[in-house]
């Protein structure tokens, strides 16, 4: 008979408190990140629209107008892991795609593909004014696959989002 | 000069055909975003509003879009990028690969699993990769240029 280790009871609530303090800093952490990331995009914003209306420029404007809904979307997640993404009323956009996913898997992959298949239309269409350049289409997705590496790749090491 | 006025012509009639349907596509967008926004605003919720204005400003680019093709005068926004990119190579580069990596790694964050990361994500991930090739050569064998 394996020999009863005493302080394993109090150890393990004690364990438990570490790891759940490392992923409240971890959240509160990417909180500020996306607090900072809303400044920023809503100054751009701002200035943006400021000088599509001394310009009369509806392409800046609408920009504009853009970027302040993205800024939107990133104070709402800012909140929403401050408030520990714990609240049903206040999911991260991350658990909120996730559901989604999970709910309708075949519709979520066929808008993604469809959404990604217009990006990669648009990278051609918008770089070949003279010529087709299908590196540029190559740059694109190799940062796109790096980008999904990096993030699967923290994830897994538990420094990533939080989606379950 | 007669088959250069024809020529003229046909473009003339392709940009207004063009302008209808971005039109269309910018008046539809706008009732979505609306829609939204109306719903956001009933059920206090800030994450729905932001996806309306993100729409309201998308259809404020097809707008223009509309408005340049029916008239003629100014810059289409595949005009403007594709000059930027011309005269700005590397900086149009690092943008993209800026956006490309931040969408990608906001893709594989959606469907990151804690029991099988790399399982879970790498199909979606490929799916999704292969389609952004797949648009690329379609605009370009379709001929969809500037």
């Amino acid at each position: 008979m394996a020999p009863v280790n005493a302080s394993t009871p109090r150890a393990m609530p004690r364990a438990l408190d570490a790891v759940l303090t490392r992923v409240d800093q971890h959240r509160a952490h990417v909180a500020r990140a996306y607090a900072a990331a809303t400044v920023l995009f809503t100054l751009a914003a701002l200035l943006l629209l400021w000088r599509a209306y001394h310009l009369h420029d509806v392409l800046r404007a609408a920009l504009g107008v853009t970027l302040i809904g993205v800024a939107l979307g990133l104070a709402y997640e800012s909140h929403a892991l401050r408030v520990g993404g714990s609240s049903p009323s206040d999911p991260t956009i991350a658990q909120v795609v996730d559901r989604a996913l999970r709910r309708h898997p075949h519709t979520g992959l066929l808008v993604l593909v469809a959404i990604m298949a217009l990006a990669g239309a648009l990278v051609v269409h918008f770089t070949s004014l003279q010529a087709y350049h299908p590196w540029v289409l190559g740059v694109a997705v190799g940062a796109y696959v790096a980008g999904a590496a990096a993030a699967t790749a923290s994830a897994a090491r538990g420094r990533g989002p939080l989606v379950d | 000069m007669t088959s250069l006025a024809a020529g003229v012509a046909a473009v003339s009639t392709f940009d207004r055909a063009s302008a209808v349907v971005f039109g269309g596509l910018a008046a539809f967008l706008l009732a979505v975003a609306a829609l939204i926004i109306l719903r956001a605003w009933q059920a206090r919720n800030a994450l729905p509003a932001s996806l309306g204005v993100i729409s309201t400003g998308l259809a404020g680019a097809l707008v223009y879009e509309t408005a340049v093709l029916w008239t003629g005068s100014g810059p289409t926004i595949s005009r403007i990028t594709a000059l930027q990119f011309q005269d700005h190579v590397w900086a149009w580069l690092a943008t993209l690969t800026a956006i490309m990596l931040g969408v990608g790694a906001l893709v594989a964050g959606f469907v990151w699993r804690p029991r099988h990361p790399w399982r879970q994500a790498w199909p979606l991930v490929a799916a999704t990769a292969l389609s952004v090739v797949g648009g690329g050569q379609l605009a370009h064998v379709a001929g969809w240029l500037p």
